[in-house]
């Protein structure tokens, strides 16, 4: 009879080491980032002032049907930035990913340089926080949703660039290959076969960038990119806390609704 | 029958070709020569260098040395441009079919058209139009149709080429290859993935399409029975050298047999 294999020697001294560095970087972050139990406990007045100023949220006496449409239009903008963004963010991301993933079009010694620096860029693309891109872009074509729809497009460029070429890189080329065999061009090879083949993951990973420019152009108005961030930035500014909760709630509605469509569109595209 | 090209007369000739992966000698001193309208098979065991053979003469791998002439050219010296338009004329059977999957049969069949559209237009991209069914020319879907009939399967035009057996893949991956009216099919164990059945109905529908339009065949198999009963001349490789080459009506299975011992 056959004794059964023994378990791997645990390395124990790896996870002690291990464990140790956890719990040094965890208090070095935790002072570093002036994390205070006094000013948590000490906190439920100006919480509690919070609230009574904040509710209820809508009141008619303070809050003007004028008022909420002004905020409705302010939400509009930003569902449209969000998605003009988008739109541009994957036809360009789309585009660098063509040139960034491995073995498909730059793949040979000549090409490779083209292949690096697209993969450079998206690299630059997406460790650029949006809200940076967002100032930038303030500073370049002044206030106003078109700097927001620029920072996010160049925002999903990054996201879209990378997944996509993650996505393309994954598919089984030998279609590929054959159609390559039988006089196909590179370009045709990857668009009659590379590029079907991943179109599942190719939209899912759109409509994922969809839903985070819808969360990311809320919050660019608060540096002037326009959208309904610009409008909850100043109501705060004027401790109007009841009508900055009117634009919490209705932003809660706009990407809880997002998120469903595109997870039921998302589900619907993997199943076909 | 189609007339050949007076000038030559082989349509494959293969001379000294080797092939080494680092120490590794896949291919040694081969010399092989394909006349047109004839079917070869090629046999030897496992690593006997039969799949770097077939991508040697398509130039999808680079010989170590030698000389390939297809079509009486020499493969070795051609350029980019000339070398996809010998690659239009030989059709590629692979034994696991390489269907895009997501794709209709008819897309797939319609892209064994692309080269021939990028040959007969000097305009970039004017093969675009055949990259789905749902957009390619009239003449090239009635053209696909045709294909798919000799193969039977035309009623399986828009289906999902995933939703297919592994034998009516296979199918569909010849109507691919005559969808590029092709001089020379090369064929990489294309039974080897399927059952007896399903094996024998394709060997036969294929070996039939190429005798009617007399397209020479080159093909790769394991079974001797399907290399005696299919092709007109037997090639073993034996640790990358030609241990025989003999017309089938000379040799017996106990003599391919003896190839794999």
């Amino acid at each position: 009879m056959h004794s059964s294999p023994k378990r791997l020697p645990p390395k124990i001294h790896l996870v002690l080491s291990g464990l140790a560095a956890f719990i040094i970087f965890s208090i070095w972050s935790f002072i570093g980032s002036g994390f205070s139990f006094e000013k948590l406990f000490s906190s439920p007045e100006y919480l509690m002032d919070f609230l009574r100023r904040a509710f209820p949220p809508f009141d008619e006496h303070r809050i003007t049907w004028d008022a909420f449409l002004r905020y409705l239009d302010a939400l509009l903008e930003t569902v449209q930035m969000a998605f003009a963004g988008t739109i541009l963010g994957i036809i360009f991301g789309f585009a660098l990913s063509l040139m960034a993933s491995k073995n498909l079009l730059f793949s040979s010694s000549l090409t490779k340089p083209l292949q690096v620096f697209a993969k450079a860029l998206i690299a630059f693309f997406r460790t650029v926080p949006d809200l940076v891109w967002a100032i930038v872009f303030v500073v370049v074509v002044g206030l106003g949703a078109f700097a927001g729809t620029l920072a996010i497009m160049v925002d999903t460029i990054g996201f879209c660039g990378r997944f996509f070429a993650e996505e393309m890189e994954e598919v089984d080329k030998s279609p590929a290959e054959a159609l390559e065999c039988c006089g196909a061009t590179k370009v045709d090879a990857v668009f009659a076969s590379v590029i079907p083949a991943a179109m599942p993951g190719l939209i899912a990973t759109s409509l994922f960038a969809f839903e985070k420019a819808v969360r990311s152009s809320v919050i660019l108005g608060i540096v002037g990119a326009g959208g309904i961030g610009l409008q909850l930035q100043s109501l705060f500014n004027f401790f109007s806390y009841d009508r900055a909760m009117v634009i919490i709630g209705m932003i809660f509605v706009l990407v809880i609704g997002i998120e469903r469509l595109s997870n039921y569109a998302r589900s619907q595209i993997m199943n076909n | 029958m189609r007339p050949v090209k007076w000038f030559y007369v082989s349509i494959i000739n293969i001379n000294n070709l080797s092939k080494s992966y680092g120490s590794n000698v896949v291919l040694s001193g081969v010399d092989l020569k394909v006349d047109s309208g004839d079917a070869v098979s090629i046999i030897g065991s496992n690593g006997a260098g039969k799949s770097t053979l077939i991508k040697c003469a398509l130039l999808l791998t680079k010989p170590s040395s030698g000389t390939i002439e297809v079509f009486g050219q020499n493969i070795l010296n051609l350029s980019h441009s000339a070398l996809r338009k010998t690659r239009t004329e030989i059709g590629v059977v692979f034994q696991k079919h390489n269907l895009v999957p997501r794709l209709s049969v008819l897309s797939n069949v319609i892209h064994g058209s692309i080269g021939a559209a990028n040959n007969s237009s000097l305009i970039p991209f004017s093969a675009m139009r055949s990259w789905i069914h749902a957009t390619a020319p009239e003449s090239v879907r009635r053209q696909a149709m045709d294909c798919l009939k000799r193969v039977k399967l035309e009623d399986f035009a828009l289906k999902r080429a995933d939703s297919l057996s592994g034998g009516q893949s296979q199918r569909v991956a010849i109507a691919r290859a005559l969808m590029q009216k092709p001089k020379l099919i090369f064929a990489d164990e294309p039974a080897a993935s399927l059952d007896p059945i399903s094996g024998k109905a394709v060997m036969d529908i294929f070996f039939d399409l190429c005798k009617q339009e007399n397209i020479t065949l080159v093909f790769t198999s394991h079974n001797v029975e399907q290399a005696l009963q299919y092709a007109d001349r037997v090639v073993a490789l034996k640790q990358g050298k030609v241990s025989l080459c003999d017309l089938t009506n000379k040799l017996n299975s106990e003599d391919l047999l003896s190839e794999y011992a």
